[in-house]
């Protein structure tokens, strides 16, 4: 069917990609200060947690958008990556309850506060684990026949997958970091600095390992890095990497202002999150199915774009408009709560 | 399309079974806490600080036969 529109496979593409690395630097960074939250000294928890209350329900927005998209737009895919990342989905839901009631529980029941300590720090590692893992078994690719998934519930479960479960702890941490390091002051702040640089070595030490393990494992991606040109054309990224973890490491020593951390934290996400994209890039089953292979009928593309293209700076604007109202350092004493 | 012939061939009964217990675990763990939450909040009653701030009359509400 031609009908004179731009290739809509590419703009959906572009807004599952923009709104699933949204989801990651904002959730990432909330759920990433409550994997510290269990780490942080006792009497500056409760401004730990006043940094994300009334900023972190909204961030998981994102993670809606992206897997609705992805069942309406990339339908096949949805059908092959969904039961293949069942158990990871169900964990990362089932610690996302936890987590999130600790914040209202937290302060109701005293005497169980150790419980919801626990389940607001466990709960959050648990999601971000699950999220990794799940990020960990895409990049492997699944065993696809035909149009189904042909393997089995626990394939997800490899060296790699835990490997980049636990990488996207350290990742979420240091953005957690940075958040604190731009919401506090004094020794709750120097705590948060310490925090990210252990963070940071963490985050280093994955992306290097990733890095060669994944063209080690797999031919084409070896190609799509190695071959000639683009070993020219794509040295940037790599060149990039190490530049901001660079930066990011002199942030950590208070070079460039209390946004630094977040700030480099972010750019090595970000450079992290295209070289996935470089490594994959067409396929959204890898190795089975390009994106325009998994695309649902044009007319659904259209139907659904007319009202995304309307949500979607409704979205941005409540979005914005929330963190500009509770901008600014946090303090003990005045709280959401 | 009957539901045995779209559900996911990977899926086991025994895959259903295990994460529906896991569901039904958190959920029993999570009610009564909310409950026993709630009950703190109804037996603690209303806190000072939860008052509204008295309306002062002023001249002009004085005034106002309708008031």
């Amino acid at each position: 069917m031609q009908t004179g529109l731009p290739d809509l496979v590419l703009v959906w593409t572009a807004i599952i990609g923009i709104g699933v690395f949204f989801y990651v630097l904002l959730d990432g960074f909330d759920l990433g200060v409550g994997i510290l939250y269990g780490f942080a000294p006792a009497t500056e928890r409760s401004t730990v947690m006043n940094a994300i209350a009334p900023i972190w329900d909204g961030n998981e927005t994102w993670l809606i958008l992206g897997g609705l998209a992805l069942l309406a737009v990339f339908p096949l895919a949805f059908a092959i990556i969904i039961p293949a990342v069942y158990f990871p989905v169900l964990l990362m839901l089932l610690a996302l309850v936890f987590r999130g009631v600790s914040f209202e529980f937290r302060f109701q029941q005293p005497w169980i506060t150790r419980f919801w300590t626990s389940g607001f720090c466990v709960g959050s590692a648990l999601a971000t684990f699950a999220q990794g893992a799940v990020l960990g078994a895409f990049i492997q690719g699944f065993a696809v026949q035909g149009r189904n998934f042909a393997g089995t519930s626990w394939d997800w479960l490899t060296p790699f997958s835990v490997l980049t479960g636990v990488a996207l702890m350290f990742g979420y941490g240091l953005l957690g970091a940075g958040w604190l390091v731009l919401k506090t002051e004094g020794e709750l702040q120097s705590w948060a600095r310490h925090a990210g640089r252990i963070c940071l070595i963490g985050v280093l030490a994955a992306i290097v390992i990733v890095s060669v393990w994944t063209p080690l494992s797999d031919n084409a991606i070896a190609q799509r890095w190695f071959a000639w040109p683009n070993i020219v054309l794509l040295a940037p990224v790599p060149l990039l990497t190490a530049v901001m973890a660079f930066a990011a490491w002199r942030a950590l020593d208070g070079w460039g202002g209390d946004g630094a951390v977040f700030a480099t934290g972010f750019g090595l996400f970000i450079l992290s999150y295209l070289g996935i994209a470089i490594s994959l890039w067409p396929m959204i089953v890898p190795r089975h199915y390009t994106i325009w292979q998994a695309a649902s009928a044009e007319g659904t593309q259209v139907f659904l774009l007319i009202g995304t293209l309307f949500l979607l700076p409704i979205i941005v604007m409540y979005t914005g408009w929330s963190y500009w109202v509770f901008r600014g350092k946090i303090r003990g004493d005045a709280g959401y709560h | 399309m009957r539901t045995s012939a779209s559900v996911s061939p990977s899926l086991t009964g025994a895959d259903v079974l295990g994460s529906l217990i896991a569901y039904m675990i958190v959920y029993l763990l999570m009610y009564p806490a909310g409950i026993a939450v709630m009950a703190r909040i109804v037996r603690n009653g209303p806190m000072a600080t939860d008052a509204p701030i008295p309306i002062v009359r002023t001249a002009i509400a004085a005034t106002n036969p309708g008031e």
